[in-house]
């Protein structure tokens, strides 16, 4: 140990007995700031580059050609008002997925539960457990949605039967057309949070 | 903190290093001919950086690389200069390497005890160069893929081991996925990892032996910081700002998308590499072999560069290298500037450059359009692009008789050589721009004997003239037999045009315009509902024109028949819409199907793919999304 710190301080010793010569405080500034200039232009230039993500504008959403059929808001078709039942069917929703320099067309991008109850009110759930994200199921035997993760649950109305998700299910707007056919705006929100966070 | 920074450096020895690092002796004082080695160092530090960043942006495949890079360059924030910044570094850094080269040799630093450090530098030029070269191939654009491709082939004819290297390399017989794979594994991690390898070493024997002094009397002994510090800052300053000025201002190039059926004429090497692109095309050194040209006598100039030390070791030996080096550097500048003047002066490399360039501002725009990049990739999309191929697919197979607004579809005129001499050869069919919109209906109905003048110039329309014979083959002219329908038309549109083009007709003309433009039906086409049904009722009614004007009507020769019904002498119009995308191809392929043996073209059945003719077709009817700035 004492060996090393003596090697160490021999080093120094050595150019000092040879006299150092003058340094100009000046000098050293300058240097140093033009040295933190060229190190840091590059640097940050690629930072913000690397930050794209949060810069980009989102994607319009808009219909593309040979892709899935759209309404003027965005909505796609999902079923038909005659085919619901009470009981909850899960339909998986389709849309035009742009990732980056690709556009995936008529891509399952989720699904959703559509029920109708007696008086032919219609409800549309993202199946997204605002939990954690995990999936919900309808069980037929409880008449109501569970997720099978954590055990939140959701009465047939979406509203939440326990204290484990932080709010009721997601339910998505829609509109019935002439022929009766349901056209939802299909979106999901962020997990964990009580109030509804678009994502995307 | 004293402390603390005593502590670790009783612990790791930094206040040692560091001073090491810092205050090296510089005797005779800083100097600006000691910046460059400096500027080097600071040039591969941006290549770290941005070459890292894009590497996060990057996906190295034969359908996502050109198309990642287009992301990069024309969709994320400021990626049009990170990849500028890195491609003119990446240049700068070969200039800059030349010059420490050459001022290592004028101020003998390659002599003894240096020589090993020379070699070491020797080595780094060589992982530079092959950082370029994988770099050049990376955004799998036209003119990387056909550069590389030349760099490959030659690496293929190396004696012996020439196929395996080749083979592995490229990651197989053939460019694609792993060709990708392999040169972004050399090029962000192989070559760099060695670079930094070979840097520390180069730097380690550098600080062994000392900075090499021209004048050591010249001023008082200095410290490499902060006088050289302060020297090489600003010097690195200008490399910046130089790189970046390039970057924000011309930006980086990025060409259509690799395509090994699309001939790329305009394929130069990057410009350092021009003087031997220029050596190679001297007639002399093509008569000893490619292997001569590019391996064994660069191989033996490098060989001889490699030797200055050992040159040096005998008298005027350091005189020999300094003299060799500058006449190296002149046929270098001299070759350089050769193959610049030529390209410059040489027509039809400026026109391949131009048409590249319009590749590429193509490619870029159809991949703007909200449907994307469809998965097979860019390459994939310009192939099928109307735009692009229809000119040259109209150039080749219809402009030995039709034109395109007295083109051959591409801009160009159409020549002939006759008795030796080359001259613009005269059409011998219709000129097809606007084929099946209104305007081009507008002059089949009153003036059809000018659209198709061009057929007199025809050698059959010649002959059977000269032999008096043109009464027995069909024609469209006004014919004097009464039972031969093909002349009729002529006929008829004599005497309408008069009608026709009448003040008070001008709105049934119009109807009947429609009336086809509905039957063509071009995409993006929109039909006026209310002259439509005026023109309905003229033609398929048979309603007299304005003023009571009785009209000769069209179906009474252009009978309606069923699509599968071949032969007649009148083209159909009724079941199948004249002018469509489907008639005309149909047409294409069999002449006869509309026309029986009343028109003088070849069926194209057989002779173009079915891929060609949709675009052909598309392209004729302008299917296709049109350019901006046009």
């Amino acid at each position: 140990m004492d060996n090393e710190k003596n090697t160490a301080a021999d080093g120094v010793d050595a150019s000092a007995d040879s006299g150092e010569p003058r340094r100009n405080f000046m000098t050293s500034c300058v240097a140093g700031v033009i040295g933190a200039v060229v190190g840091i232009i590059p640097t940050i230039t690629g930072l913000l580059f690397f930050l794209d993500p949060l810069i980009k504008k989102k994607n319009s959403g808009a219909a593309v050609d040979g892709g899935v059929e759209k309404d003027a808001e965005g909505r796609t078709k999902v079923a038909n008002i005659a085919d619901l039942s009470e009981v909850p069917e899960r339909i998986t929703v389709y849309n035009d997925k742009e990732d980056a320099w690709n556009m995936f067309l008529k891509q399952q991008v989720g699904a959703i539960y559509l029920s109708k109850n007696e008086g032919g009110k219609v409800s549309c759930f993202n199946v997204r457990c605002p939990h954690l994200g995990c999936s919900v199921e309808f069980r037929e035997s409880q008449k109501d949605y569970y997720c099978p993760c954590h055990l939140s649950s959701f009465a047939l109305d979406g509203s939440k039967q326990n204290k484990i998700p932080p709010r009721s299910l997601d339910d998505l707007g829609f509109v019935v057309d002439d022929d009766g056919d349901i056209w939802v705006k299909f979106q999901n929100y962020k997990a964990t949070e009580a109030t509804r966070i678009p994502v995307g | 903190m004293k402390q603390l920074l005593a502590w670790l450096d009783n612990r790791t020895g930094w206040s040692g290093i560091l001073h090491e690092a810092l205050y090296e002796r510089i005797p005779g004082g800083a100097r600006w001919r000691y910046v460059w080695g400096s500027t080097l160092v600071f040039t591969f530090v941006i290549q770290m950086i941005t070459g890292i960043f894009l590497w996060a942006a990057y996906s190295p495949s034969a359908q996502t690389a050109w198309e990642s890079v287009y992301y990069i360059q024309e969709h994320m924030f400021l990626g049009s200069i990170v990849r500028g910044i890195h491609h003119f570094a990446a240049q700068a850094m070969v200039v800059l390497m030349a010059i420490h080269l050459i001022q290592v040799i004028i101020d003998g630093a390659y002599k003894a005890p240096r020589e090993v450090n020379f070699w070491l530098g020797l080595v780094l030029m060589q992982i530079v160069l092959a950082l370029g070269l994988t770099g050049y191939l990376l955004p799998w654009d036209q003119k990387g893929y056909y550069a590389t491709q030349v760099s490959t082939e030659i690496m293929g004819a190396t004696p012996i081991i020439g196929q395996q290297l080749q083979f592995v390399v490229q990651g197989g017989p053939e460019y694609g996925h792993h060709t990708l794979t392999r040169f972004f594994a050399l090029h962000a991690g192989i070559l760099p990892a060695s670079l930094i390898a070979f840097l520390g070493l180069h730097i380690y024997v550098f600080r062994r032996h000392g900075i090499t002094v021209p004048e050591p009397e010249r001023a008082p002994t200095t410290t490499f910081w902060p006088d050289q510090v302060l020297k090489d800052g600003v010097a690195c300053l200008g490399v910046l700002a130089v790189v970046m000025g390039l970057a924000i201002f011309k930006g980086a190039e990025l060409s259509a998308p690799a395509n090994p059926a699309e001939a790329y004429s305009a394929a130069r090497p990057e410009w350092y590499f021009l003087f031997l692109f220029r050596f190679l095309k001297f007639e002399a050194v093509e008569h000893f072999g490619l292997a001569f040209g590019a391996i064994y006598l660069p191989g033996a100039l490098m060989t001889l560069v490699a030797a200055m030390p050992i040159i040096a070791w005998w008298k005027n030996g350091h005189k020999f290298n300094v003299v060799f080096t500058w006449t190296l550097m002149v046929a270098i500048v001299v070759l350089t500037g050769m193959a610049l003047y030529e390209d410059a002066n040489d027509e039809k490399h400026q026109a391949s450059i131009a048409q590249a360039e319009a590749d590429a501002h193509r490619a870029k725009e159809l991949a703007k359009l909200p449907t994307r990049i469809p998965v097979q990739g860019a390459s994939f999309m310009l192939q099928n692009d109307p735009y692009k191929y229809g000119p040259r697919i109209f150039a080749r197979q219809c402009a030995s008789c039709h034109r395109w607004n007295g083109h051959n579809g591409m801009g160009q005129p159409v020549m002939q050589t006759v008795d030796g001499k080359s001259s613009e050869a005269p059409a011998t069919a219709a000129d097809l721009a606007g084929f099946g919109t209104r305007e081009w209906m507008r002059r089949i109905l009153i003036d059809y004997e000018n659209v198709f003048a061009p057929i007199k110039n025809s050698r059959w329309h010649k002959n059977a003239t000269k032999d008096g014979k043109l009464e027995d083959v069909f024609h469209p002219f006004t014919s004097q037999k009464e039972d031969e329908p093909s002349g009729m038309m002529a006929g008829w549109s004599k005497t309408h045009s008069k009608i026709l083009t009448k003040p008070e007709h001008a709105e049934d003309l119009a109807a009947i315009l429609e009336y086809f433009a509905a039957k063509a039906d071009h995409p993006g086409d929109v039909v006026n509902e209310k002259l439509l049904k005026r023109g309905k009722e003229i033609l398929d009614d048979e309603a007299p024109l304005a003023g009571n004007v009785e009209m000769e009507s069209c179906f009474g020769c252009h009978a309606a028949k069923f699509i599968d019904e071949p032969g007649g002498d009148a083209p159909n119009l009724r079941g199948y819409g004249y002018g469509s995308k489907e008639w005309l191809k149909q047409f294409i392929l069999d002449p006869s199907f509309h026309y029986g043996s009343a028109n003088q073209m070849p069926g194209y059945e057989g002779k173009m793919t079915a891929e060609r003719l949709d675009l052909l077709v598309r392209w004729m009817i302008g299917d296709y999304h049109k350019p901006q700035n046009e």
